[in-house]
């Protein structure tokens, strides 16, 4: 059983609701025991205010964007959650769970990326859910406008739509496709809908180790913009060769690839793989029950890089690879046992 | 275990959980986990051989990549092996590239233990 602190990072341009969300999770009984970082840009930490009473266990990361040189601030923030979640006898012990809120203009992923290299809040922490919130009144012009908005959809596996309500509100259908022209994956949750409830955005369960699904189309490409795309596969992908590729391709530019997963048939499994990626971290693989399990495929949200290139490494590397096939593979004992890459 | 370095001979970087089971260490797979590393560690070889430089499995977490002069570097993950061969070889790796590939046909590295 994993016993690390789940953290739930809540991101949304500025003005969406993030912290009306998390207030109101924090003043519900399931939400009693969350800690609560907050990154406000600018000085004035008026979210912090706000949030201090409702739980002694907040951490303000004051003076700037999460994305810039405040990286040590984040990860200071949350060893001193860690520490007061495992303090039971002071305020803050017995935490079940972290949220960070990040700053509206902030990108999230630098934060994911934090957790990841500092080891001990790797051993403690662990990173359960990234959430969007996206405003009904203004989330679409933002998304069309704001490369930050549409970053921070592209991160998250959760959008909140909130603000339904509002007399200026696009109808909700819209504004899901506008995400979904982003992230055509994402769990999209209406804020109004009366069977929304805000502890499964925010209490802390896996939504990121869920089974993926691959997007019924592409999203349509647009040179430096942001662009997703599903490659299906077929056969049963050499597990080393894959991941040699996809370590370099994250090396050399995961800056440009928002997210990556993907559920993978491999060589070196019986079972099927779900991978899971934002940016430069990859989450370690999880293996699925075959009954959960549809086709194999891989999907990419990215930045300025076309669908066309990233199969055409994929299959020149697997082609490389193919003299050093594990021996079944290469006395055909199995059946597809090379991965291929479906036409399409 | 090795009881000297203290190290359980498993990598826990995302790439290393070619296993059969979601476990940290995997002790009943460990053969299997040898022999997958044992091919990747050919394969890297064949990507940097034409760089210049020799990649060993360092007791099944680590590797360590060595250049023509002698320098070794190491990996601590699959992640940390392209900026150090980018360090040692002085060349850019990038595998949206054809240059990925190596142009040159490697033989296999003989299997160890």
């Amino acid at each position: 059983m994993d016993e690390r602190l789940p953290l739930i990072v809540v991101t949304g341009f500025l003005g969406s609701g993030k912290t009306t969300l998390i207030r109101r999770f924090i003043e519900t009984p399931e939400g009693g025991d969350s800690g609560l970082m907050v990154n406000e840009f600018g000085e004035a930490g008026v979210d912090h205010r706000l949030l201090v009473h409702a739980s002694e266990a907040v951490e303000l990361i004051d003076g700037g964007c999460l994305c810039c040189a405040r990286r040590a601030d984040v990860a200071k923030a949350m060893h001193d959650l860690v520490r007061m979640a495992k303090n039971g006898s002071r305020a803050g012990g017995g935490l079940r769970r972290a949220i960070l809120e990040t700053s509206g203009l902030a990108d999230p992923a630098p934060v994911i990326a934090t957790l990841a290299r500092d080891p001990w809040l790797k051993a403690h922490v662990r990173l359960a859910s990234v959430v969007a919130v996206v405003d009904a009144v203004a989330g679409l012009r933002n998304l069309e406008h704001r490369p930050e908005a549409r970053r921070q959809v592209a991160i998250a596996d959760t959008v909140v739509l909130t603000k339904g309500d509002m007399r200026a509100a696009v109808p909700p259908a819209q504004l899901a496709a506008a995400v979904r022209a982003i992230s055509p994956d994402a769990r999209i949750l209406d804020a109004q809908d009366e069977t929304f409830r805000l502890a499964d955005v925010l209490a802390g369960r896996d939504s990121l180790h869920a089974p993926p699904s691959p997007f019924l189309a592409d999203a349509p490409e647009h040179d430096s913009e942001v662009s997703s795309f599903t490659l299906p596969l077929e056969g049963a992908l050499d597990w080393p060769a894959f991941t040699l590729w996809l370590s370099a391709l994250l090396h050399a530019h995961g800056d440009r690839i928002l997210r990556v997963k993907g559920l993978l048939r491999t060589t070196s499994s019986d079972r099927p793989l779900a991978i899971h990626g934002v940016q430069h971290v990859m989450h370690p693989p999880t293996h699925l029950p075959e009954r959960d399990a549809g086709p194999s495929f891989l999907v990419f949200i990215a930045r300025g890089i076309r669908k066309a290139e990233i199969e055409l490494s994929l299959a020149r590397l697997l082609e490389r690879c193919a003299p050093f096939a594990a021996r079944e593979a290469r006395t055909g004992s199995q059946d597809g046992n090379q991965a291929l890459l479906l036409p399409h | 275990m090795c009881e000297v370095c203290a190290i359980f001979g498993a990598g826990e970087h995302w790439s290393d959980f070619a296993r059969q089971r979601d476990e940290r260490f995997p002790f009943e797979d460990i053969l299997h986990y040898r022999e997958e590393r044992r091919r990747r560690v050919a394969m890297l070889n064949a990507l940097v051989q034409p760089l210049g430089l020799i990649c060993e499995d360092w007791d099944g977490e680590a590797l360590a990549l060595t250049d023509a002069r002698g320098r070794t570097k190491i990996a601590p993950t699959l992640g940390d092996v392209w900026p150090v061969a980018e360090s040692l070889s002085g060349r850019s790796i990038d595998p949206l590239t054809e240059d990925f590939i190596a142009p040159v046909a490697i033989a296999e590295t003989p299997a160890h233990g």
